[in-house]
């Protein structure tokens, strides 16, 4: 009854991802006649397999992962409000590219062309804040006050940028300026290569102790009761979270809320927090969800699209507005 | 089965206790009481592996639990805890089914033996009908009884409960008592909770181990009673506890008046709890006198239909 129930679910969420992946690819600066998909023109092809496809591609991966980022996240601080974004992992991701793109000038050139030395600066700044909110989410248990901290270190990371910046050469500002927008059509196949290696080693690691996240769901002293390994799960969900959202923020930019706002629509649309369930779901909501979110940045046609930030704080925000009053008691114990 | 030897317990540098030699039989129901800050829940946690010991062994059905794993620790021994779960979403089906985690594969797999366990386990506390509700949807004493058959479902000779009655109204205090009582008379598991119900406790015990400043004193529950053991732990100017029933009795100050008491019971018992709590004494040779009667009270010629009526004409007097 109940696996029935999901399969549908599961199928349809499949299904309208389709659609709304063949629509992003439709829908652009230039919009192209469905006939496109399967045309041999050349020139459709072209726009299709260098830019559309990887762009849409890029919205899937990154939805999935900072979504199952957020998801992992939540249940390692026990917190409905953790996330990527929120907690300044993201934050921290930025100082690690911003470093990189502003001071980094001396680095090898092979570093620089393959997306490696981007995401390792990121995924270090990402490990770095990660490893800082944990040791103060031990001092502090209210959930509203661990999210201020959060925001109080994505502040200082944003100092630290600023600083940065400030004696920095115009060319790598401007580059790491159109960074901070966020943007999924950066991820060009030559990077795609990196982006997908390191996301699948992080969701496969996920996947993997997904029986552990389930016992942290009951807190640290039951899931020891239960025979899990805290320490080690502690450290492979900070190694998942740093490789998901570290390696998205450095190709797609900081992408604001929806890493914490989907690991709810997942949970809620599948009353259940059932980790085998809420992963993959989460992954296809995510997907879907950003998928929209970059076809909304398309709106306002005449070859100008929207950075995609604006839009998934747009459509995130609210959600966490609406998470915070919906929980409010447990929030506030 | 479960045994320390010469264990000490305690945080970081600061012991609480030192040299504890327990030991706990199969189908023991074990209550573990005392004053605050004598380390219940230290020794709790401490047998549970959720803290370091600062010295001795602990030994449960042989093995030495400081030497093995987590996931070995986990088939001896499972845990209800005062920790709150507050987890969307999930229902007393899935809670339950996380004590077979040291049973389950990687995924977490439930076999169908899993699935009668659990279903077993539900049973034997009563939530069978419902076991697809919410977990955040129950009551609290529904949601200690559904921790309670997780411990079950853990399938553990040893069962700890860290003040399982607390926030509990009565009826729920006394049910789960109850429950833990049947569990260990019908499956030979051995149960040690924590509690300050001293009033449960000396009535469901098969033993108790009462935690003082200096150590423990181990012993069945009227034998501790008969000893004076608890007057000299619990010790205090303000209360005693009553040599004949053990029930805990509170040393109210007294003034100078005297009354006498006659009459019927129960009438003529409430009416004596009720003096002694205004701090009036009663003495058989004192002037007045008070009849108590199954439907009124008389001081002289003068009727009362309550005692609370009773006690406004002693005012006057």
């Amino acid at each position: 009854m109940k696996s029935i129930k999901n399969g549908l679910l599961f199928g349809g969420l499949i299904v309208l991802m389709g659609v709304v992946l063949v629509c992003d690819i439709i829908f652009g600066s230039v919009r192209l006649p469905l006939e496109a998909l399967w045309s041999d023109d050349t020139l459709y092809r072209e726009i299709i397999y260098n830019f559309r496809l990887p762009k849409a591609l890029t919205a899937v991966i990154t939805g999935a992962a900072i979504s199952v980022a957020g998801l992992i996240m939540q249940t390692l601080f026990r917190n409905p409000l953790a996330g990527p974004y929120v907690l300044g992992v993201s934050s921290g991701a930025s100082l690690g590219v911003a470093v990189y793109l502003l001071a980094g000038g001396l680095l090898p050139v092979a570093l620089t062309q393959s997306g490696w030395g981007l995401v390792i600066a990121a995924i270090t700044g990402a490990v770095l804040v990660l490893l800082l909110v944990l040791a103060v989410s031990l001092h502090v248990r209210q959930a509203v006050s661990l999210l201020i901290i959060g925001i109080m270190f994505g502040q200082i990371a944003g100092s630290l940028v600023t600083i940065l910046q400030n004696s920095s050469n115009p060319d790598s500002l401007k580059l790491f300026v159109v960074w901070t927008f966020g943007s999924l059509s950066a991820v060009g196949w030559n990077y795609m290569q990196v982006m997908l290696l390191l996301i699948t080693v992080g969701l496969t690691i996920v996947f993997a102790i997904q029986k552990s996240l389930n016992g942290l769901l009951l807190g640290e002293n039951y899931a020891q009761g239960l025979g899990i390994n805290i320490t080690r799960t502690r450290f492979l969900i900070i190694v998942a979270v740093a490789l998901l959202a570290g390696t998205t923020t450095a190709f797609t930019g900081p992408i604001a809320f929806i890493g914490m706002a989907v690991p709810h629509l997942a949970r809620g649309l599948f009353r259940t927090s059932d980790h085998s369930i809420t992963i993959p779901g989460t992954m296809l909501c995510g997907a879907i969800l950003l998928l929209l979110c970059d076809l909304a940045t398309q709106l306002p046609a005449d070859g100008y699209t929207l950075p995609i930030n604006a839009i998934s704080a747009l459509v995130g925000a609210p959600i966490i507005i609406w998470i915070i009053l919906k929980n409010k008691r447990t929030i506030e114990n | 089965m479960l045994k320390t030897t010469h264990l000490n317990i305690g945080h970081g540098k600061h012991f609480v206790q030192r040299d504890l030699n327990l030991s706990a039989s199969a189908g023991d129901l074990i209550c573990l009481t005392g004053i605050n800050g004598t380390g219940k829940s230290t020794l709790l946690r401490t047998l549970a592996g959720l803290q370091k010991t600062l010295g001795g062994h602990i030994t449960i059905q042989g093995k030495d639990v400081e030497k093995l794993t987590n996931a070995e620790r986990a088939t001896l021994l499972s845990l209800v805890l005062t920790d709150t779960i507050t987890v969307e979403n999930l229902t007393l089906h899935d809670l339950v089914a996380m004590g077979r985690f040291p049973y389950t594969n990687w995924a977490g797999k439930l076999s169908e033996e899993d699935e009668n366990i659990i279903n077993q386990s539900l049973e034997q506390v009563n939530l069978t009908h419902k076991a697809n509700c919410y977990i955040c949807e129950v009551s609290d004493g529904e949601k200690q009884r559904c921790v309670i058959a997780k411990a079950l479902a853990q399938d553990t000779p040893l069962v700890l409960l860290d003040e399982p009655t607390a926030h509990l109204d009565l009826p729920n205090r006394i049910e789960i008592m109850l429950l833990l009582r049947r569990l260990s008379v019908n499956m030979r598991k051995t149960f040690l909770l924590s509690t300050h119900e001293l009033d449960l406790a000396l009535q469901m015990a098969d033993k108790i181990w009462l935690m003082g400043n200096d150590g423990v004193q181990v012993g069945i529950p009227e034998d501790l009673m008969l000893d004076g053991k608890f007057q000299e732990t619990f010790g205090s100017d303000t209360f005693r506890f009553d040599e004949t029933d053990g029930h805990c009795k509170i040393n109210h100050p007294m003034g100078n008046l005297e009354v006498a008491v006659i009459g019927e019971k129960p009438a003529i018992l409430w009416l004596e709890r009720a003096l002694l709590r205004c701090g009036i004494r009663t003495v058989p040779t004192a002037d007045i006198t008070i009849e108590a009667h199954h439907d009124h009270f008389a001081i002289g010629d003068r009727k009362a239909n309550s005692i609370e009526e009773t006690l406004k004409l002693l005012a006057e007097k």
